[in-house]
């Protein structure tokens, strides 16, 4: 148990400590109010409740798949890992401290950590890869359809028109990092950047949109 | 943006959230982590922001069968432990086998919390080899920062010094120059002293070669030679002189004529050489007697044999006074 829980420290990125809230508004309000459903139904199913674990996953369950889809690029594939993701969630509950993730934070950091893996395992690797890059600028935004509450949906559109405001270059390598679960060599490889700009541009990227989401009051 | 956004592990933080340190860093900056709250905050932070990126995809709603599948997975996962917590069974009679089954179960068990207890000691003791190493490497680092520092500190002084010595030799320079053209300027004037003194001397020395200078004519002893002149200039400092003769009549084939010094000190005359005359009865010799000449009190010619003797013997024909 020990083992298993210093393993999951030393794999899975863990948050530590929450963000300030940015000055009052309609939008921090009703993300708020997201946030904290969220991490009071976390909290139930860290109890055990499973009625509060079947709403978590509704509530989840929408962008824990289209991550999934998108970084497997494969349907099955995709309900597959859900399937064990959301699984392995309810295991991990009990560890979850509202005071240090946001239950959405916390739940696609480390479902984000597993398809990673399972990527690494898969014997088609390069192949996926290569798809999950020719595919990572063409596909276009819908409208948010998969997302079952308006908080989300609201987060949803905040996030896409920051994320905007990025440099292409910034917007492209970021989303690499994010979603192919590929190493910074192996981007640079892939690019055919040199690896100091696509680990600086990388990390500006991330820290640029943070700073851009809290002046939106996200989360 | 919260005051952690110039932290100086910003970006190990943003490598950390993506899962891009390898698990020697990872363990590393969770570690450090755990001591920084302004570290913890940006993380927290930046997974936010990652975690957003999410909703830039396209969203779709998960497959119903697979919220079916979830669900009962987590009530049979909770059956399963419940079932381990509180076991339902009823009190069967005791039998060997079931016995022999516990036993290999437990020590099953027991092998495996030993193997997990050792994989986590290890595991502690990684960490605890990777803490200690990092407060090594930070003590160096503090250490070498110093060193680097106290070598700044040196190197400083030591330019202040070398521009201070440059200085120094910059006025010893200026100082050496005025002293080389006071130098110059004294021995122009010791030079032209010297040669002033050269030209004194030169001048004393004529002076006392003049005072040394001994003159004598000769006068004939004989009338044949008396249209014949004579005349030797002697210098007793160097013992050598000058004989010119004019107007001597000629003399037989046979013979030659013959110098003579009359010194006291020898009780002959001293013989200083043959003298050729030409056919104008002209001649004009530089000589230096055979012997030691002390005081030359007189000057003599003799005819004498060819080739000249060794004492004189013909006849004296021109004397000094």
């Amino acid at each position: 148990m020990l083992c298993a829980l210093l393993f999951n420290q030393l794999t899975e990125p863990v948050a530590w400590s929450r963000p300030p809230k940015a000055n009052a508004s309609h939008r921090m309000i009703v993300t708020e109010a997201s946030t904290d459903a969220d991490n009071a139904l976390l909290l139930r199913v860290a109890a055990g409740d499973h009625q509060a674990f079947s709403q978590f996953y509704d509530r989840m369950s929408g962008p824990l798949y289209s991550l999934a889809l998108k970084m497997l690029s494969d349907a099955h594939d995709a309900q597959d890992a859900l399937q064990e993701g959301m699984e392995h969630l309810w295991r991990k509950a009990p560890s979850f401290d509202p005071a240090r993730a946001s239950a959405f934070s916390w739940s696609v950091m480390i479902f984000r950590s597993r398809l990673i893996d399972r990527i690494r395992r898969r014997a088609s690797q390069a192949r996926m890869i290569e798809k999950v890059s020719e595919h990572a600028d063409v596909e276009p935004h819908d409208a948010a359809d998969g997302l079952i509450n308006t908080a989300r949906k609201e987060d949803c559109t905040v996030v896409r028109r920051v994320l905007a405001t990025l440099k292409k270059e910034q917007r492209e390598l970021l989303g690499h990092a994010f979603f192919s679960g590929q190493t910074q060599q192996e981007i640079a490889e892939q690019t055919g950047k040199p690896l100091g700009t696509v680990k600086t541009v990388i990390r500006r990227a991330l820290l640029e949109l943070r700073a851009k989401l809290q002046r939106e009051g996200y989360p | 943006m919260s005051d952690s956004s110039q932290h100086p592990l910003g970006e190990h933080a943003v490598d950390y959230v993506l899962g891009h340190l390898d698990n020697a860093a990872r363990v590393q900056f969770v570690h450090g982590m755990e001591r920084d709250e302004a570290l913890q905050k940006l993380v927290a932070e930046l997974s936010d922001s990652a975690a957003a990126i999410v909703y830039e995809l396209p969203q779709h709603k998960a497959p119903d069968a697979a919220r079916d599948f979830v669900l009962q997975r987590v009530q049979n996962v909770s059956q399963e432990r419940g079932a381990a917590i509180v076991p339902k069974t009823p009190k069967k009679p005791v039998n060997i086998t079931s016995l022999i089954g516990w036993g290999v179960a437990a020590c099953f068990l027991v092998y495996t919390i030993s193997r997990t207890s050792t994989h986590y000691a290890e595991l502690q003791k990684a960490h605890d080899q990777l803490a200690a190493h990092e407060q090594r490497s930070n003590a160096a680092i503090a250490a070498m920062t110093k060193e680097i520092e106290a070598k700044r500190a040196a190197a400083a002084a030591a330019e202040d010094a070398l521009a201070t010595a440059r200085q120094s030799v910059e006025a010893a320079k200026a100082q050496l120059k005025t002293v080389a053209d006071e130098s110059r300027q004294l021995m122009a004037l010791k030079d032209a002293e010297y040669a002033k003194l050269l030209a004194e001397r030169d001048q004393i020395a004529a002076s006392a070669t003049l005072a040394n200078m001994q003159v004598a004519t000769l006068q004939a002893t004989i009338d044949d030679y008396k249209q014949g002149v004579a005349v030797v200039v002697w210098n007793a400092q160097k013992k050598e002189g000058i004989l010119k003769l004019e107007r001597m009549p000629a003399i037989p084939a046979n013979k030659d004529f013959q110098l003579w010094v009359v010194d006291p000190a020898y009780k002959t005359p001293v013989d200083s050489g043959i003298i050729k005359v030409d056919d104008k009865g002209f001649a004009r010799v530089e000589f230096k007697p055979q012997l030691d000449v002390k005081s030359a009190d007189k000057f003599a010619i003799s005819v004498e044999k060819r080739g000249g003797s060794t004492v004189a013997e013909g006849p004296i024909v021109l004397l000094s006074n």
